[in-house]
């Protein structure tokens, strides 16, 4: 058993052990001796003070977890990827969005503590990324994904650098949005349009470069200014309260404005004013588009002028004549002032035209344009209706007077040439005049009655003018009535032919018989042909009237024929619209195989004017007709003019003398010589003559003594339907036979 | 709050420290909780060391200064 100098010695060794882990000094024996030491306790007091370390360690550590734990949780929730590597680039630590991107998902034990490289394809950069650990922002790539990666240093107690962590942020929706952004600044840079914002309380905060462009001022000028910098000061102030009321009902305006430039200018534009509001529906700003319409509005109104004036001579056009015509109407209507109506239309243009091409014929409209503006007074419009009309409106009083004083300037001022191209072109005008009230009291009739009035001098002979009459008007409607009942004669088969026998009187007999048109339901006046025959001709009509005609005549013939009547032909009369047609003679020749009536019975007659409109055309149609056997005889002739060079080379069988040179044979020395100047030129062509119009016995005997022996007219018979003149035929036929 | 001072100067390690350790232990409830802390007035430079990283093993805030020549230790819970 040790003494008690033994046990002191052994509990102030471990006292002095204990103060030792306590980390302070060893009990000395001179200070302290034994009864003190035990009245001191020290055991008991470091005893009861390591309970406390031990409890406070307990609760550090309890903390410790806790707070380990929130860091895990906050770096696993965090929305970053975190790996820490050490620096042999083995994985330290990875938390478990870095899980998901960089290491395809494994779990946190297979990945901590490999070698990057081993775990991870994108190492390399990680790696790389790591050596610089600068604290700096990388931004990289990763599997389709823009990633910013920060690296930073840890160092350990010492400072030296121990350990490496990186953070990754998936930054590719932002990305995307400074993308999208840097779009709309460029947008917003280069649109066209000028943008134009203000805050709230309607301060520019931003305008774009076109603001500028469009307005001269420049974009400081513009900052913190208000919009009303750009008032023009032409909109009323209601103007702007109902643009503002607009925008606060719907927050949106759109129209129209004159704004005013930097240097003075007025300006149209077109702006779109719209409120933007932010989350919680407070307004903080106005955005104003704005588009330079000054161009469009110039081109508005040159598009303006152009669909209210001619092209050609600058003059207006008929659609603003119109206009102002019924303007001028409605104000003469009020004041009970007269106006005269001049419609101009140009003689011979259409030959000028066609002849020498429309450029010489534009030329001339815009030289005779510029002579009628010389000759009307600035209160007077002259407008160009359209081709070679004119019209002339005369306001204010104008008299009946002063419009045929006019028209006879006009008249005499388009007697004298136009020289175009160094050409002297002859034209003329006829000029129609109509006067407000008397002549109609609405434009459609003053302009209608003025044309009508323009023909009737152009019918009576070109360059003069016609004041209108009713009469006028009259005659109009009555071609017109008589027009349209030749369209329904033609339609219907109202026509019916009469046949006048030619006779030969050295053997007494009919040769042959012309085929002679009639209308006999036709309006009174108008059954015989030379009364429908010129409008059948100007409206077309004669074409399917002359077929007819020539089918119907070699319809009789073939009858005559089979009757046994011993015709030598039937003759009709082509008019020269009918032979303008191309494809007359095919349709003649089809006509002729159609009826079976051979070539050489069937005769045309062409009057000599027809003949010589178109030489060369006759002569093909002619020669073309002859290889059909068909023949030709010139009618009336003696009244046109014919190139007797020309009738030689033709395919012509007989020259019929005109009545009138008939008429008045054997008393008029005259009409003999001609008669028989005419039977001699037949006679040294070698053809027949015929001569027209005999009513007496005498006529007959004198022409059968100048050598003529064919003969038509009212001396033998009238023309008569086609059994009457079979009748007629068979009865001389009879009677030759009996007197033989 | 009720403040202990004691003064121990004229002592040195370990008493100083020992002798802080029994006051602590009697009302160191008092001091984590903040009703009370205890000020150490002594003159030995070692226990300005050892006293301060004892007490904070066991959890208390401490601070350090001079004062006449002295140290004066403060010792206390809640900062």
């Amino acid at each position: 058993m040790p003494g008690e100098k033994d046990a002191f010695s052994y509990i102030r060794a471990k006292i002095d052990q204990l103060l030792t882990v306590m980390g302070t000094q060893p009990l000395r024996p001179e200070e302290l001796d034994d009864d003190t030491l035990i009245a001191l306790d020290p055991i008991g007091i470091v005893a009861e003070a390591f309970e406390q370390v031990i409890t406070h360690l307990n609760e550090t550590n309890h903390r410790l977890d806790l707070a380990t734990g929130e860091i895990r949780t906050i770096f696993d929730t965090l929305g970053a990827a975190v790996v820490v590597l050490d620096l042999d680039d083995r994985i330290d630590d990875c938390n478990r969005h870095a899980l998901e991107w960089l290491f395809h998902g494994a779990a946190r034990d297979q990945i901590v503590g490999r070698p990057a490289n081993q775990v991870c394809d994108t190492a390399d950069r990680l790696v790389g990324i790591r050596r610089a650990a600068d604290g700096a922002c990388h931004v990289v790539s990763l599997h389709g994904h823009d990633v910013q990666v920060v690296a930073s240093r840890i160092h350990d107690e010492s400072g030296r650098h121990a350990k490496t962590v990186m953070l990754f942020t998936d930054i590719t929706q932002q990305k995307e949005t400074e993308r999208n952004l840097q779009l709309y600044a460029e947008v917003f840079s280069h649109i066209g349009e000028g943008i134009l914002i203000t805050d709230a309380d309607n301060r520019i905060v931003a305008t774009n470069a076109a603001v500028t462009r469009i307005t001269g001022y420049s974009r400081d000028e513009l900052i913190g200014a208000s919009p009303r910098t750009l008032k023009s000061g032409l909109h009323e102030p209601e103007f702007y309260e109902a643009l503002w009321g607009a925008l606060r009902q719907s927050g949106y305006w759109q129209g129209e404005i004159l704004d005013r430039t930097r240097d003075g200018r007025v300006l149209p534009l077109l702006q779109t004013i719209s409120e933007v509001r932010d989350g919680e529906g407070k307004l903080t700003h106005y955005i104003a588009v704005m588009t330079d319409i000054s161009s469009i509005k110039e081109t508005q109104s040159r598009l303006d002028f152009l669909a209210h004036h001619d092209a050609l001579t600058g003059l207006p056009n008929r659609l603003l004549f119109g206009d102002r015509l019924n303007h001028v109407i409605a104000h003469a209507e009020r004041d009970n002032s007269t106006i005269a109506l001049l419609f101009i239309d140009l003689d011979r243009f259409k030959n000028i035209n066609d002849s020498l091409g429309h450029q010489i014929g534009d030329q001339l409209l815009v030289e005779a344009a510029q002579r009628l503006r010389g000759l009307v007074r600035r209160s007077d419009t002259l407008a160009r209706l359209g081709g070679d009309e004119f019209v002339v409106l005369m306001e204010g009083q104008a008299t009946s007077g002063a419009a045929t004083g006019l028209a006879d300037k006009m008249v005499a001022a388009f007697r004298q040439p136009f020289v175009v191209n160094g050409v002297d072109l002859h034209i003329g005008c006829s000029v129609g005049i109509t006067l407000y009230p008397d002549d109609g009291l609405d434009a459609v009739t003053l302009l209608k009655n003025a044309d009508t009035a323009m023909y009737r001098a152009k019918e009576a002979g070109r360059d003069g003018h016609v004041r209108y009459s009713a009469e006028l008007s009259e005659a109009a409607r009555s071609k017109v009535a008589l027009e349209n009942a030749l369209r329904a004669a033609v339609r219907d088969g109202g026509f019916e032919l009469h046949y006048q026998p030619i006779m030969d009187i050295r053997r007494g007999r009919v040769i042959a018989g012309e085929a002679l048109v009639r209308w006999p339901k036709g309006p009174a006046g108008a059954h015989t042909p030379d009364a429908f025959i010129p409008l059948a001709e100007e409206t077309r009509l004669i074409v399917p009237l002359g077929e007819w005609i020539l089918r119907e005549a070699l319809a009789s013939m073939r009858g005559w024929h089979a009757a046994g009547l011993g015709l030598d032909y039937v003759s009709v009369n082509i008019s020269a619209v009918q032979l303008a047609q191309p494809d007359f003679p095919d349709r003649l020749i089809a006509l002729l195989r159609e009826s079976g009536v051979p070539g050489h019975q069937l005769q045309i007659e062409l009057t000599e004017n027809v003949l010589m409109r178109d030489i060369e055309l006759c002569a093909w149609v002619l020669r073309h007709l002859r290889e059909h056997g068909i023949r030709v005889a010139i009618d009336d002739f003696g009244t046109g003019y014919s190139s007797l060079s020309y009738l030689k080379q033709l395919p012509i069988d007989i020259l019929k003398i005109d009545r009138s040179f008939v008429r008045d044979i054997p008393g008029d020395a005259n009409d003999c010589a001609i008669a028989a100047a005419v039977i001699g030129l037949a006679r040294t062509l070698g053809l027949d003559a015929i001569a027209e119009g005999i009513e007496t016995q005498e006529q007959q005997d004198h022409l059968a003594q100048i050598g003529c022996d064919k003969v038509q007219g009212y001396l033998h018979a009238r023309p008569a339907p086609a059994a009457a003149f079979s009748a007629f035929v068979s009865g001389s036929r009879a009677l030759t036979s009996s007197a033989a | 709050m009720q403040t202990l001072d004691i003064d121990i100067r004229g002592q040195i390690c370990p008493s100083c420290l020992l002798l802080t350790l029994k006051e602590l232990n009697r009302i160191g409830a008092d001091i984590r909780s903040g009703e009370a802390e205890i000020v150490v007035l002594t003159d030995d430079r070692q226990a300005t060391a050892t006293i301060p990283a004892t007490a904070n093993r066991m959890g208390f805030h401490t601070d350090v200064e001079r004062q006449d020549g002295a140290y004066r230790i403060r010792i206390f819970g809640r900062t």
